[in-house]
């Protein structure tokens, strides 16, 4: 074994059959694919090779011509690939030295001196890089159209987002059809090594028994395979985290559609005063070991984990939220909570103004009605419920509010999530004096959806929204948004947690004086305004009438 | 033209050597991947004889994203919009890798002889269509006069 064409050659260790593990620089966007599993089906030939593409091919080029058209490697041969390679080699490459055979009409002569240049014979164009390759080239499991390895591996799923909830399979870029996949038929011949002989050839010289490979067999076919084939290799078994991602998306999507703002009713205003978590519980110890062990045994190549991981779209939420998801999450709190502060002070800041303006004016006219310059505040705004849109916008917008006299309050009620009574009676106490103090409903934690777009008046709720004082939320499970239909197969996220989390922000106030209206996130909810709005509770009904 | 994929280069050739009926397509020099782009109304159709001008960019990601395209002719149909922007399915979501400039050319010059009121981009256009269909096309017979003249 071992001759002298391929010996003096590098990287001899990185192919299989004259094409190599890493993509050959047809696309620079990242490889967000799974590199190894890709490499490992390279060298399984149950994927075509990345082989250096032609530019242009003409039948009658000599091996010269053909390998000056080659596509210049990569510059930058990264290290991944060195990595995976070795992954490879421990298991499934057969290898033997470059004996080029099965093709018994091409000159030996020339087969020797230049086999990279042969398998170039009869070269197919892919219909989507526009390049030549080798004939054994990747065809569609549907439509048997060809497709270098190249461009395979940058067909995916369109990535999930908060406004589009589902993943839905990539389709054939030929016929549409669902479920991109590819067969590879590999020639009969067997090139490529191990690394660094870690794995020994494991065929003997003879051509009979190097010839036919377990899928070579395979004829040229003119049907098409399933999706679930085991000699297809589909877009998800390259991208097994595909699931994962989406999940991630759908539960960032269900917290936030949960996620409360805390809201303190002063005269006919809602003042901000926290920010409940929309939190789903984080993973029992158990919970969280089970589902890593599940992560880590992802299998390259096997449909396995895909169906073993459909089986538990809870466990595989939970563990989004349990590890990547909380950083996020935190981060996020701050930031609304931070918009809020500066909301609030905003709002201190020009009632503080208005004041002044009504003192000066009061002066002026020396018969100043208190009622005119009341904490209630005369003119109407839509200031309270902007609070959604900074919701939505987080720390990068500060809304304008309005009214109510108060002094700026140095200390930041909202540095803590819990509606912190001070607040309003810091308002109160400074506040006019000639003013009534207005009655002080207890703090009104109120649904915000802050999906989609930020509706100024998404702090609200609907007039059937249930509102029952002692139980928060009914038996109702959130729904996910109506785009998201075609992903309410499965399971909506497990967030009976957050309604405890509500309540626990409300400490001190007790059950009596909180009032947790309903969080439904369905859209019809956030666009009417909660104040024309006639919840059926009625402490809070009865505090807008007593406001208006 | 340094890192300009060669299936772009390709294409440009192609479109150059072999141009689709009714359509032409010219990069700018100093972005290869801007086209400039004219598209003939279909005969039969409210926009015979307008030369509608487009614009079309080649992002990044192409082929594997859509090619961004955009009247900027003036024209009143029920699935472009006062921008020039096009409802048009392989313009997103529908789009494949195996579609080119070409075929992205001729899937808009079809749209304007079949559109789709059903699925508006202008609305108040689509509505117009679909209360009477007449009298939309004869608007957007006008508009194609107006604007569209080569």
């Amino acid at each position: 074994m071992g001759n002298s064409t391929s010996s003096g050659r590098g990287h001899q260790e990185e192919t299989v059959d004259f094409g190599y593990l890493t993509p050959q620089g047809v696309y620079t966007g990242p490889r967000d694919w799974n590199q190894s599993i890709v490499a490992q089906l390279i060298g399984e030939r149950r994927l075509a090779p990345f082989y250096r593409p032609l530019e242009d091919y003409e039948e009658s080029w000599d091996d010269e011509q053909i390998l000056a058209h080659r596509k210049e490697p990569p510059q930058d041969p990264d290290s991944p690939a060195e990595a995976s390679s070795s992954r490879v080699d421990t298991g499934s490459i057969s290898s033997s030295r470059s004996h080029k055979r099965g093709h018994a009409s091409i000159n030996s002569k020339e087969t020797i001196r230049y086999p990279e240049a042969a398998i170039y014979r009869g070269a197919v164009e892919c219909p989507i890089c526009f390049l030549y390759y080798p004939p054994n080239i990747n065809h569609s499991r549907c439509c048997d159209q060809a497709i270098c390895t190249e461009c395979f591996v940058q067909i995916k799923r369109a990535e999930p987002n908060p406004t589009r909830l589902v993943s839905e399979p990539a389709a054939c870029p030929y016929c549409v059809q669902d479920n991109f996949g590819v067969v590879y038929t590999p020639p009969p011949w067997r090139a490529g090594l191990g690394s660094e002989g870690a794995t020994p050839p494991s065929w003997p010289e003879s051509p009979k028994q190097a010839e036919p490979s377990p899928t070579a067999s395979m004829k040229r076919r003119r049907k098409s395979f399933g999706a679930d084939s085991p000699e297809v290799v589909t877009i998800d078994h390259i991208r097994p985290d595909w699931e994962a991602k989406l999940a991630a998306v759908r539960a960032v999507v269900a917290r936030r559609a949960n996620r409360r703002i805390i809201m303190r009713q002063v005269g006919d205003r809602l003042i901000p005063v926290g920010i409940s978590s929309g939190r789903v519980h984080a993973l029992t110890s158990e919970e969280g070991q089970a589902e890593n062990a599940e992560g880590g045994s992802a299998e390259p190549g096997g449909g396995r984990s895909r169906r073993s991981r459909r089986r538990q779209p809870n466990q595989d939420l939970n563990q989004i939220l349990g590890t990547m998801g909380l950083a996020g999450q935190d981060l996020e709190e701050l930031m609304v909570m931070e918009a809020m502060r500066l909301s609030l002070l905003e709002h201190e800041e020009q009632q503080r103004k208005q004041r002044e303006e009504e003192e000066k004016k009061k002066r002026g006219e020396q018969g100043g009605d208190g009622e005119q310059s009341g904490g209630a505040g005369s003119s109407a705004s839509p200031a309270p419920l902007d609070i959604a849109s900074a919701t939505a916008a987080a720390a990068a917008t500060t809304p304008s509010s309005t009214t109510l006299g108060a002094a700026p309050t140095p200390s930041n009620p909202l540095a803590s999530s819990t509606p912190i009574t001070p607040t309003g009676e810091t308002l109160n106490s400074t506040s006019t004096p000639s003013s009534t103090p207005p009655t002080i409903p207890p703090p009104v934690p109120v649904p915000v959806p802050e999906r989609n777009a930020p509706s100024p008046v998404s702090a609200s709720t609907t007039p059937d929204a249930t509102v029952s004082p002692g139980s928060p939320r009914t038996a109702d499970p959130p729904r996910t948004p109506p785009s998201a239909a075609g992903c309410s197969s499965t399971r909506p996220v497990p967030l009976d947690r957050a309604d405890s989390t509500a309540s626990s922000m409300a400490p001190g106030a007790g059950r009596d004086s909180y009032d947790v209206l309903s969080s439904s996130p369905e859209s019809s909810v956030s666009h009417k305004p909660l104040l024309h709005s006639r919840p059926p509770s009625p402490p809070v009904p009865q505090a807008l009438s007593d406001a208006a | 033209m340094a890192g300009l994929p060669k299936r772009i280069i390709k294409e440009t050739e192609r479109l150059v050597a072999d141009p689709a009926p009714g359509i032409t397509a010219l990069p700018h020099e100093d972005n290869l991947r801007y086209f400039d782009v004219t598209i003939q109304g279909p005969d039969g159709s409210p926009f015979a004889n307008g030369v509608f001008r487009a614009e079309l960019f080649l992002p990044e990601e192409y082929p594997m994203a859509p090619p961004k395209v955009r009247f900027l002719t003036k024209i009143y149909h029920p699935n472009i919009d006062k921008l020039g922007r096009i409802c048009l399915d392989i313009l997103k979501d529908k789009w494949s890798p195996a579609l080119q400039i070409r075929t992205v050319l001729l899937s808009i010059q079809a749209l304007l002889s079949s559109p789709n009121p059903d699925d508006p981009l202008a609305t108040d256009v689509a509505k117009h269509y679909k209360e009477n269909e007449k009298d939309a096309q004869r608007v957007s017979r006008e508009w194609t006069e107006k604007y569209a003249s080569a």
